[in-house]
């Protein structure tokens, strides 16, 4: 019975510190994605403003 | 033409490293206020922005790789991206008239401090606009937009107008931009753009400072999903468009009152429910030509009109969340110790973030200006900025004219 115990808490350990990872990676893959997509605001800032000057060749 | 696409992306470059120079500090050391003391949820304050936001010294740690740290860069690289992007909205308004260094030191005047001043005091569980007023602002439509806003009028105040837009008496001239199919499909990739921004409003679990191990919350720790947004900003944006296409008929202003609708409702993305999203935003679709139009009365000369569709719906959409939002909570806490939103506080909120773009805005332009460093010489601006400024040509083989009317 005793060992059953500690081989549980054993495995206990196993399964939360995998949901941590989880967790972390989930968060990092999350917040760098948020990052490519802002920079397509930039992307459309930029064809935004060309689009809104005048092109004037002298 | 290119001049203008030149400076767009300079702002971008500089506001990244002096984001990471300075700005970052700023987020975590000025939320109190100008004490720079402790703020009550121990994550604010001189002592411990001075520990984990200088890329030297004992903060490093939490500013480059580091194995054990899956946070920092992340959510340092939204912020920044947060911090270019608010410099970029200051960009469209100036082109054509404005010395390229000039604008640079003004986008990172705007991008890595001012609006970084207003996130610290109103998107900050320990902000002082926000433990004592409740200011409430999920989507940064006051932070961001309304202080890139009032920072552009700022500037355009001293700038002056175009040569050739207003006349003698004061009416005044529509210059048309050379590519409207550019500028439209820059506006729709601008709603691409948007919804990475209001993901990364949302603070997951995962992380040393998730509000939840369980579930995702706003910044302030209040309930949010990225289900809701997903209601909210689709009716946010169809409500624009839809409003705006209604007063205007036009492309431009039809796409700009797509991100007046986002812009008008960010405030309470969390909280409206979709069928109040899509009123909100219509409604802010329909006032914005009347409100562009209200200030090129006014001898402003905004080329985009992004003072109308960042700062005056800005401040409309945090004002509009006192208007339907009152009593819901601004931050997590218990039930009757958690500040609340109330239409007061987001007047108060609206102010601040009026006013810390337009005092640095207009300050900054003041100084500038003396120096000459503001607006290029009027020779210059009368040939283009192209040829002396930069070393290429936009369409070196012409453009050709149509024979056919357009479709």
């Amino acid at each position: 019975m005793e060992e059953q115990i500690v081989e549980l808490a054993a495995k206990l350990a196993v399964v939360e510190s995998k949901a941590n990872v989880t967790n972390s990676m989930f968060a990092e893959a999350f917040y760098y994605v948020t990052i490519p997509l802002m920079i397509l605001i930039h992307a459309g800032f930029l064809a935004y403003e060309m689009g809104a000057s005048r092109t004037k060749m002298c | 033409m290119l001049t203008s696409g030149v400076k767009n992306i300079l702002a971008f470059a500089f506001v990244i490293p002096t984001f990471y120079f300075f700005g970052w500090w700023v987020y975590w050391g000025f939320p109190t206020g100008l004490t720079f003391s402790e703020g009550p949820a121990g994550i604010s304050g001189a002592a411990y922005a001075n520990a984990i936001a200088w890329g030297w010294g004992e903060s490093a740690q939490y500013m480059g790789p580091n194995i054990v740290d899956q946070a920092s860069g992340v959510f340092f690289g939204a912020f920044a991206l947060f911090a270019a992007t608010t410099a970029s909205i200051m960009s469209g308004a100036v082109i054509e008239r404005i010395q390229t260094v000039g604008f640079v030191i003004l986008a990172v005047i705007l991008g890595s401090f001012a609006w970084v001043v207003a996130a610290a005091w109103g998107w900050h569980a320990d902000g002082w606009l926000v433990t004592k007023f409740g200011v409430h602002d999920f989507g940064a439509a006051g932070l961001v937009h309304a202080v890139a806003g009032f920072f552009a009028l700022g500037v355009l105040i001293v700038l002056g107008p175009r040569i050739g837009k207003f006349n003698a008496d004061g009416t005044a001239n529509h210059i048309a931009g050379h590519n409207m199919p550019l500028t439209v499909t820059g506006l729709m990739l601008i709603i691409v753009g948007f919804w990475g921004f209001l993901m990364a409003c949302v603070i997951v679990p995962g992380e040393a400072w998730s509000w939840f191990g369980d579930k995702p919350s706003t910044i302030y720790g209040t309930p949010i999903t990225l289900s809701a947004l997903s209601f909210n900003i689709l009716m946010a944006i169809a409500g624009g468009i839809i409003g705006a296409w209604i007063w205007t008929k036009d492309p431009f202003w039809m796409m700009s009152g797509a991100l007046a609708g986002i812009i008008s409702c960010a405030s309470g993305l969390d909280i409206y429910f979709p069928a109040l999203a899509f009123i909100v935003a219509f409604s802010a679709g329909l006032i914005l030509r009347p409100c562009a139009n209200w200030l090129e009365r006014r001898g402003i000369d905004d080329a985009v009109g992004a003072v109308t569709v960042h700062g005056t719906i800005g401040l409309y959409g945090v004002i509009m969340l006192g208007v339907f939002a009152s009593g819901f909570p601004a931050l997590q806490g218990a039930a009757g110790e958690a500040p609340t939103i109330s239409f007061s506080g987001q007047i108060v909120g609206a102010v601040v973030f009026g006013l810390l773009g337009l005092v640095p805005g207009y300050i900054s332009a003041v100084i500038l200006n003396q120096l000459g460093m503001l607006r290029t010489p009027e020779a210059a601006e009368i040939l283009g900025l192209d040829p002396t400024k930069v070393p290429a040509q936009g369409y070196p083989e012409g453009i050709p004219a149509s024979l056919q009317p357009a479709e």
